[in-house]
């Protein structure tokens, strides 16, 4: 299980880091993806471009590190929680924007919202995973 | 305290690489307004790739807004240069060159590239008639069934 919760950190970990050091690469590309969004004021939108790619970054580093790791992945899971509301937001407004993933120029589709809810319940299962065993348990009793 | 941990460590490194960093929002104040300033006016026409290459043979005349140096490296045939960072009186200067054309089509690195839209709205503010953009740019310009100039071919 500890070998399982390991694979999954780091694989969420690496994501991470390729997602920020992208983004980072072309920041002045990712200001203008997050104002296509449309979804905040000016202010706000420059503080998200700004600090989301480091975010992205810090997070994957200390997941491939093991270091905070489940810390590490409230925050990711918030990340990828918010970042596929914002994706559905878009694709129901239809607006044809890039995703803004990864530095491509990928147009938002449904498949962008699939994949990120992946990524998401990736993070939650090894945020599942790293909970102590009797909270895990008592977290099945309360389902079934 | 460890999520606020993270966090610091996140936004000290956000505020050192804005503030030193060549691409950082608080050296490149003015392409942060340019940006901004593109929210406020109307998007320009998009055109496909197909559309694209029927403007190209019907003689619009095409601007690239990409840096000099990404241009340089390789760009649509008799496309004229405008980088993001020119001033009015040299995009004006620059245009004259091709005397006043009817239709003008931007294009930049990719989708994602802010510089052709915002091109696009100044020119239409400067009175050009009929701007239009190419979304797919560059990008999709030269994937390998385009046909693209390169440098070494002008020489």
């Amino acid at each position: 299980m500890k070998l399982l919760r390991r694979s999954f950190e780091i694989i969420i970990g690496l994501i991470f880091l390729a997602s920020g050091s992208s983004k980072l690469n072309s920041s002045f590309e990712f200001l203008h993806t997050v104002t296509a969004y449309d979804l905040i004021g000016w202010h706000t939108t420059i503080a998200v471009a700004a600090t989301l790619p480091w975010f992205e970054l810090v997070l994957g580093g200390a997941l491939v590190v093991g270091l905070m790791s489940e810390a590490a992945l409230w925050l990711a899971s918030v990340l990828t929680l918010t970042f596929v509301i914002a994706c559905t937001s878009a694709l129901h407004r239809k607006l044809s924007i890039p995703c803004g993933c990864f530095g491509s120029s990928e147009i938002i589709s449904a498949g962008t919202v699939v994949r990120s809810f992946s990524i998401f319940f990736l993070t939650g299962g090894a945020l599942i995973l790293s909970l102590p065993h009797g909270v895990r348990n008592r977290s099945r009793v309360i389902q079934a | 305290v460890q999520v606020g941990l993270l966090a610091s460590v996140a936004v000290s490194l956000t505020l050192i690489f804005h503030s030193f960093s060549d691409s950082g929002y608080f050296n490149q104040g003015a392409i942060v307004q340019m940006i901004a300033k593109s929210r406020l006016v109307s998007p320009a026409r998009e055109l496909d790739l197909a559309q694209f290459r029927s403007r190209l043979d019907t003689g619009a005349t095409i601007v690239d807004a990409r840096f000099t140096s990404d241009f340089l490296d390789g760009h649509v045939p008799g496309a004229l240069n405008i980088p993001p960072d020119t001033s009015h009186v040299d995009r004006g200067r620059l245009l004259k060159s091709v005397g006043h054309p009817s239709t003008v089509v931007v294009y930049c690195a990719g989708p994602a590239c802010p510089y052709a839209a915002i091109l696009a709205n100044r020119l239409t503010r400067d009175g050009f008639p009929s701007v239009e953009v190419f979304a797919g740019g560059w990008e999709e310009w030269s994937k390998p069934t385009s046909t693209f100039t390169s440098i070494a071919e002008n020489k």
